[in-house]
């Protein structure tokens, strides 16, 4: 037997030993579940990423008080005094 | 829409649309690791590749629009993890006490030259038995196995051709055998 035709035998004879049944449906939809928790895991921790920076501009007024609270106290003011342009 | 734009979409805030990747290959997959593991197996690890792929996806390759190659290679890494968690005591090739040959034997009982065939199968490197059942199972070009199994396209034609020719060897050997028992 030449090669050509003895590697098409092995390669019908391979395609006969790899034959499978199909899949049941269980078990797609099973793996599909498992796929889908990762994929809502990926959800949810992106939809907390989207809200804090949110929450973060909220914090903003506070700070942005706080800040004016340091400005105006009396460190703020005598370093303001003690400074050369005063 | 291809498998490279989905995966693409998949990694812009629509990680959703990675399940259409999954219901386009699960039964190749599943196919796949059924052939190489057995059914059951198959069942069981199917989930795992999904989940493995889906994290992986931003390494995916956006310049390939079938993923199929690149699920096989994720499907092999999880069938390797298998094979060393489920090593039987005392075997040192997991891979080949849990292929499903056995099985495979019994249900091609009659046929003299397929188990002449599978018995050559077994007997070849697993890096040249992964090559030649990515391409005469899986149908994969030796370049889409190139892919699957992280090589460069020239090692997977050259492992290809080595275990085509071990072959020949082997099946010509078991020929001459049978001929010589019949005498």
């Amino acid at each position: 037997m030449n090669p050509d035709r003895e590697d098409l035998d092995i390669t019908e004879l391979l395609s006969v030993i790899g034959q499978v049944g199909p899949p049941s449906s269980d078990a797609l939809e099973d793996a599909r579940e498992v796929l889908w928790s990762a994929v809502t895991e990926e959800m949810l921790s992106a939809n907390d990423a989207r809200t804090r920076p949110a929450e973060h501009v909220a914090d903003q007024p506070q700070q942005t008080a706080r800040q004016r609270r340091q400005n105006s106290s009396p460190q703020t003011e005598q370093h303001r005094n003690a400074s050369p342009g005063a | 829409m291809t498998d490279g734009k989905l995966i693409a979409r998949s990694l812009c805030g629509e990680p959703e649309a990675f399940v259409e990747i999954v219901e386009r290959h699960e039964v190749a997959i599943h196919g796949y690791l059924s052939r190489r593991a057995g059914h059951q197996a198959a069942d069981d690890l199917l989930g795992e590749v999904w989940v493995r792929a889906f994290g992986a996806r931003r390494s995916y390759d956006s310049g390939y629009d079938d993923a199929r190659p690149w699920l096989y290679g994720i499907a092999r890494n999880v069938l390797r993890a298998h094979w060393t968690t489920n090593q039987p005591i005392g075997l040192t090739t997991p891979e080949e006490t849990l292929d499903p040959w056995d099985e495979i034997t019994d249900r091609l009982d009659s046929a003299v030259r397929a188990r002449a065939l599978i018995s050559a199968v077994r007997k070849l490197p697993s890096a040249e038995r992964d090559v030649l059942l990515l391409v005469a199972w899986e149908q994969m070009t030796p370049a889409e196995a190139a892919v699957a199994l992280g090589i460069a396209p020239g090692t997977a034609r050259s492992r290809l051709h080595r275990a085509r020719a071990a072959l020949r060897h082997m099946l010509a050997e078991a020929d001459a055998n049978e001929a010589e028992v019949r005498k």
